[in-house]
C-alpha cells in the first residue's frame, strides 16, 4: 500500500504544475481584467498606476512573472496580497481554522445523521421511521443550502425577533460554548444536503447487504441483531459511504464560499471570494493551488481507506 | 451611521455598506470627484474668531442634535453597528475600502477642520485658528491635544510636525480617493513652531477647505509623525488623537473602538465605544436589527423601512434625508452627439418622475448636476423643472429629428455589475430612449474595474454609460466632468466646451462665496443650454432606522456625523 501511496503522490507535482500554469496564465490573459484598476481613483495619474503595477510585479513579461513566482513558491514565499500588502500565508492561516471548524461540524452532522438514519431506515424498511427518513432525504437534497441558510436567518426574525448569531468569531479554545453557538446552526444547515445524500446511500447499500447470505448466516448463528447490523452489515457498506464522504468534503470546502458570505464568516471561502472579485492574483493563485492539493490528497486518503475497511482490497 | 461604499458594493454585489461606517451609494461617481475645492478659508473654531480675507466665511461652532430638555446624557453606551464587508487592512492610506473608513477609522484621528455640507462653513477642530493672509498661503495654529496613550507614541502632544508629516503622507497616497488638490494645489507644509503650521499652495483654490480636498475626513486625518513616515504601523495599531481609540479587530472585521479619555474636548465623545459586527447579507442585517444585535440598519428601500417601522412601531425611528448620489446618464459628447439638441432630447425623453417611482418607491426628486441638498449651489426646483427635470417626449423627438441623429443603428448602455439598482436604472433608461426617441440600445453590464478604467476614464463606450455619483459633502465635486481634462485624462465623454471649462476654472479661483455660487449656478444653466453630455436625472431618499435608545445623532451634515461625538445610547 505504501508503494501505491507513493505512486499516487508522484502525480501531485504534475497536478500542481498544471493547475499553477492554468491559474497563472488565465488570470493574465489579455482579455482579463486589470487589478491595477481596483487600486486607482480618478486622480491616480498614469505614473502612479505604473508604480502600483510595478509594486504588484505586473510590469514584467508574463513568462518572467511566472518564473519569478514559481521560484518564490519553491522557497516558501507565497508573495503579498494586492489588497492588504500582507504576506499571503499568514492571511490564509488566520482564516483556515474557522473554515475547517465549520467543515468539521457540517461533516460530523451529515455523517451522524445520514448514517444513523440510513441504517435505521434500512433495518426498519417500510416503517414510519423509514418513510420519515426518506422524506427528509428528498427534502434535504431538493432544497439548496443557501436558501435554507437565508430562511434560518429570516424566519426567526419575523416570528420571534430572534436572529441567529452572524458575523462573530470566538475561538473554540477561548469560549467553546459561544463558539458552538455561533457555528452550529449554520453548520447544521450546511450539512443537511450531505446528510440527506448520505442517508439515501447508506439505506440502499444496507438494504443490499442485509440480504446477503453472510448476514443471514450471522443471524442464524444467533449473533445479536445490533451486532449483525453494525459489525457485519454496516462495515461492508462503508466503501460507498466513505467515497461519498470524500467528495462531500470537497463540495463543502467550495460550498463554504456561499455559506460564509451569508453568515458573514470571515473564513477561507470569504477570502477567496473577495480576492477573486478584486483580482488579488497572489491569493487566487495560492488558494486554487491549495484546493487542488487538498482534493488530490483527500481522494488518495479515501482510496487508501478502502484497504482498511475491506481487507480484500490490495494495492500491490 | 451608514452610507454605502462603492467598493464594497461591488465586492459583494448587493448592497453596500450599511450599518456603520460607510459611504453611501456611491459608486462610479467616484469619477465625478474632480476639481475639488471648497469655499471658506479662515473661520472660527469652536472658540474664537479668525481673520477672514475676501471669499472666506467665518465658521461657527456646531452644537450636536439637541436631546430632550433636561435629559441626562448617558456615557456608558456601546453603539453596535453593522460592518457590511471585511477590510483588507486598516491603514487609512490603503484605500480599497476607503468608504468604510469614514465612520470606522476616521474617528480615531483628529482633523484640523471640517466643513459640514448643510452650512458649507468651515468649523475648526484641531485648528485653534486659521489665518489666510493671501490666497496662496494659510497658517494653522493648533489646539492643545495629545495622542492616545499607546506605545511608541504614548500620549505625547500633537505638534506641527505631525500635521506636516500627515499632509505629506496623504499627498503621496495613491490608493485612496484623494482629489487632485493634494498633488496639483498643495505646494508645501512647514512646521513654523510646535503649534503653528504654514501651508503654501501652488494655485488659488477656493475649495481648499472642502471635505473633498484638505478637509477630507480620510486624507486630512492627523497621524503621529512616526506613523505617517513608517506606515506599517497603520496596518496594525492605528493611533490618533481623535474621539475614539482603536481596540481590536479580527481579520478586518468586528472592529472595536473605545472612547479616547484624553480627547482634547472634555466630555466628548459620549459613547463608551463602538462595536462593529460583520453582517454582509441585507436579510441578516435586518434580522440582527430586529433582534437588537445592532442599533441601526440601512433599509435597502422604502418597503424594507416600512416593514421595520410596522414591526417595531415607536421603538424605532427612521432618519431620512435626500441622498446626494445623482443618477447620471452620460451619452457620448463627440461626433453627432456633440449637437446640443441630442443631449437635450435625451434629457427630455427621460421621465424622472417614473424613475423616482420605480427606483425610489416614490421617494426622491429630480436633480440638476449639483444635488438639491446643496441649496446654495444647486439650481432651484423651478429651474430644474424647466431644464434637467423636464419630461417632454414630443419636444424630445422633435429636437432629435432636427439634429439628424442616426436612430437606425444600435447603441450601448454600459452599466456596472453587480448591483440590481444599476441594472434597473439602465433598463429604465433603455426603455425611455426606445419609447420616446426610437433609439435602440443594448445593455452591457461591466465589472467595475473595467467600467471605470476603460469605459469611463478611457471614454470607451458607444452610446451611453449610466451610474450614480458618489455622495460628496461639497458641491464642487459634482462639476468636474465639464472640464476638458479630468484628472489628467481627456474628458470622459469626449466632449469639449471651452466656455464651461473656463467657468469650472474660474469658480475654482473665486474666493468670494456669493460670486462662486453664482458661477456654479451659471455653469449648470449653461450645461443645459449647450447640451453637456452629463445628464443628471434624480436623487433618492435614503437613511437608516435606529432603535429609540440611540440619541444625540447628528443628521443632515454629511460625514460630520462621524466626527461629532454627540451620539449616546440610552437604554433606560
Amino acid at each position: 500500500m505504501r508503494q501505491y501511496a507513493l505512486r499516487r503522490m508522484l502525480y501531485l507535482p504534475l497536478i500542481i504544475a498544471v493547475v499553477s500554469c492554468l491559474t497563472f496564465f488565465t488570470l493574465r490573459l489579455p482579455v482579463s481584467r486589470d487589478p491595477v484598476a481596483y487600486h486607482s481613483t480618478q486622480s491616480t495619474t498614469v505614473e502612479q498606476q505604473e508604480a502600483i503595477r510595478k509594486e504588484f510585479g505586473l510590469d514584467k513579461p508574463v513568462l518572467q512573472q511566472f518564473v519569478t513566482w514559481l521560484g518564490e513558491v519553491a522557497r516558501g514565499d507565497l508573495g503579498k496580497t494586492f489588497r492588504s500588502n500582507q504576506p499571503v500565508w499568514p492571511e490564509v492561516q488566520r482564516r483556515l481554522p474557522i473554515t475547517f471548524e465549520i467543515l468539521a461540524l457540517a461533516l460530523t452532522f451529515s455523517t451522524l445523521i445520514g448514517v444513523t438514519f440510513g441504517v435505521l431506515s434500512a433495518v426498519k424498511q417500510n416503517s414510519l421511521i423509514d418513510y420519515c427518513a426518506r422524506f427528509f432525504a428528498v427534502f434535504g437534497q431538493s432544497i439548496p443550502e443557501f436558501f435554507l441558510l437565508v430562511l434560518l436567518i429570516v424566519l426567526p426574525s419575523i416570528w420571534w425577533n430572534y436572529s441567529p448569531p452572524v458575523g462573530g468569531h470566538v475561538s473554540i479554545f477561548e469560549d467553546p460554548w459561544e463558539n458552538l453557538r455561533l457555528y452550529v446552526p449554520p453548520a447544521v444547515v450546511l450539512g443537511l444536503g450531505g446528510a440527506a445524500a448520505m442517508m439515501r446511500l447508506t439505506r440502499s447499500t444496507m438494504l443490499e447487504v442485509l440480504r446477503q447470505d453472510y448476514v443471514r448466516t450471522a443471524r442464524a448463528k444467533g449473533i445479536a441483531g445490533h451486532r449483525v447490523v453494525l459489525a457485519h452489515a454496516l462495515r461492508n457498506s462503508l466503501i460507498p459511504i466513505v467515497t461519498l464522504l470524500g467528495s462531500q468534503v470537497t463540495v463543502l470546502f467550495f460550498g463554504s464560499v456561499i455559506f460564509e458570505l451569508i453568515f458573514s464568516i470571515n473564513g477561507i471561502g470569504q477570502f477567496f471570494f473577495v480576492s477573486v472579485t478584486t483580482l488579488d492574483f497572489p491569493v487566487i493563485q495560492f488558494l486554487v493551488l491549495y484546493s487542488a492539493i487538498v482534493v488530490v490528497v483527500l481522494h488518495l486518503l479515501v482510496d487508501l481507506s478502502y484497504a482498511v475497511i475491506d481487507p480484500r482490497v490490495r494495492y500491490n | 451611521m451608514e452610507r454605502t461604499n462603492y467598493w464594497t458594493r461591488r465586492i459583494r454585489r448587493r448592497t453596500l455598506l450599511t450599518g456603520s461606517a460607510t459611504a453611501s451609494a456611491g459608486l462610479a461617481g467616484w469619477a465625478l470627484a474632480g476639481c475639488g475645492d471648497d469655499d471658506d478659508n479662515g473661520g472660527t473654531g469652536g472658540n474664537g474668531s479668525t481673520e477672514t480675507p475676501g471669499g472666506v466665511r467665518p465658521g461657527t461652532a456646531t452644537a450636536p442634535t439637541p436631546t430632550v430638555a433636561g435629559e441626562q446624557i448617558k456615557r456608558d453606551g456601546i453603539f453596535n453597528l453593522r460592518q457590511s464587508a471585511p477590510f483588507a487592512n486598516i491603514s487609512i492610506y490603503n484605500g480599497l475600502d476607503s468608504g468604510l473608513y469614514f465612520g470606522l477609522i476616521t474617528p480615531i484621528y483628529d482633523h484640523l477642520w471640517y466643513t459640514p455640507l448643510d452650512t458649507g462653513i468651515r468649523e475648526n477642530f484641531l485648528a485653534e485658528n486659521i489665518e489666510q493672509p493671501d490666497p496662496l498661503h494659510f497658517t494653522v495654529t493648533l489646539k492643545e491635544a495629545v495622542f492616545q496613550d499607546k506605545p511608541p507614541i504614548s500620549g505625547r502632544k500633537v505638534t506641527a510636525n505631525d500635521v506636516k508629516a500627515s499632509f505629506e503622507a496623504a499627498s503621496q497616497a495613491t490608493k485612496i480617493s484623494n482629489s487632485s488638490w493634494w498633488t496639483q494645489v498643495l505646494d508645501k507644509v512647514d512646521a513654523v513652531d510646535e503649534r503653528t503650521v504654514a501651508f503654501t499652495l501652488k494655485a488659488v483654490d477656493a475649495w481648499t477647505f472642502s471635505t473633498t480636498n484638505a478637509g477630507s475626513p480620510l486624507a486630512g486625518s492627523i497621524l503621529p509623525e512616526e506613523h505617517a513616515k513608517d506606515q506599517g504601523q497603520l496596518e496594525k495599531d492605528p493611533i490618533g488623537s481623535g474621539l475614539f481609540e482603536f481596540v481590536s479587530q479580527e481579520n478586518g472585521t468586528n472592529f472595536a473602538l473605545k472612547r479616547n479619555e484624553t480627547y482634547r474636548e472634555k466630555g466628548r465623545p459620549n459613547l463608551a465605544g463602538y462595536q462593529y459586527k460583520l453582517i454582509q447579507e441585507q436579510a441578516a442585517a435586518l434580522a440582527a436589527f430586529s433582534a437588537k444585535e445592532i442599533d441601526s440598519v440601512v433599509p435597502g428601500n422604502k418597503l424594507e423601512r416600512d416593514q421595520l417601522t410596522q414591526q417595531h412601531g415607536d421603538a424605532v425611528f427612521p432618519d431620512l434625508e435626500l441622498n446626494r448620489a445623482v443618477w447620471m446618464v452620460q451619452p457620448r459628447g463627440d461626433g453627432e452627439w456633440a449637437d446640443p439638441r441630442v443631449s437635450q432630447a435625451i434629457s427630455l425623453a427621460l421621465n424622472k418622475d417614473e424613475m423616482v417611482e420605480l427606483m425610489g418607491f416614490g421617494e426622491g426628486q429630480a436633480s440638476g448636476p449639483v444635488p438639491p441638498t446643496f441649496a446654495s449651489h444647486a439650481l432651484t426646483e423651478a429651474e430644474i423643472a424647466e431644464t434637467f427635470g423636464r419630461h417632454d417626449p414630443v419636444e424630445a423627438k422633435a429636437l432629435l429629428d432636427a439634429s439628424g441623429f442616426d436612430t437606425t443603428r444600435e447603441y450601448q448602455i454600459k452599466f456596472i455589475t453587480p448591483g440590481d439598482s444599476y441594472a434597473q436604472f439602465a433598463q429604465i433608461v433603455q426603455s425611455h430612449l426606445d419609447k420616446h426617441l426610437g433609439i435602440k440600445t443594448k445593455l452591457v453590464g461591466e465589472d467595475f474595474g473595467k467600467w471605470l478604467a476603460q469605459s469611463l476614464y478611457g471614454s470607451d463606450y458607444d452610446g451611453f454609460i449610466v451610474y450614480p455619483t458618489l455622495e460628496y459633502d461639497d458641491p464642487s465635486s459634482y462639476i468636474g466632468a465639464y472640464q476638458l481634462e479630468i484628472g489628467g485624462r481627456p474628458n470622459w465623454a469626449g466632449w469639449e466646451n471651452e466656455a464651461l471649462n473656463d467657468i469650472v476654472v474660474r469658480q475654482k479661483a473665486t474666493l468670494d462665496d456669493t460670486e462662486r455660487a453664482k458661477l456654479v449656478h451659471d455653469l449648470q444653466r449653461q450645461a443645459w443650454e449647450v447640451g453637456a453630455p452629463f445628464i443628471p436625472t434624480f436623487v433618492r431618499v435614503s437613511g437608516s432606522v435606529y432603535w429609540k435608545h440611540v440619541k444625540g445623532l447628528v443628521t443632515g451634515r454629511g460625514s460630520y456625523r462621524y466626527l461629532a461625538g454627540s451620539t449616546y445610547i440610552d437604554k433606560g
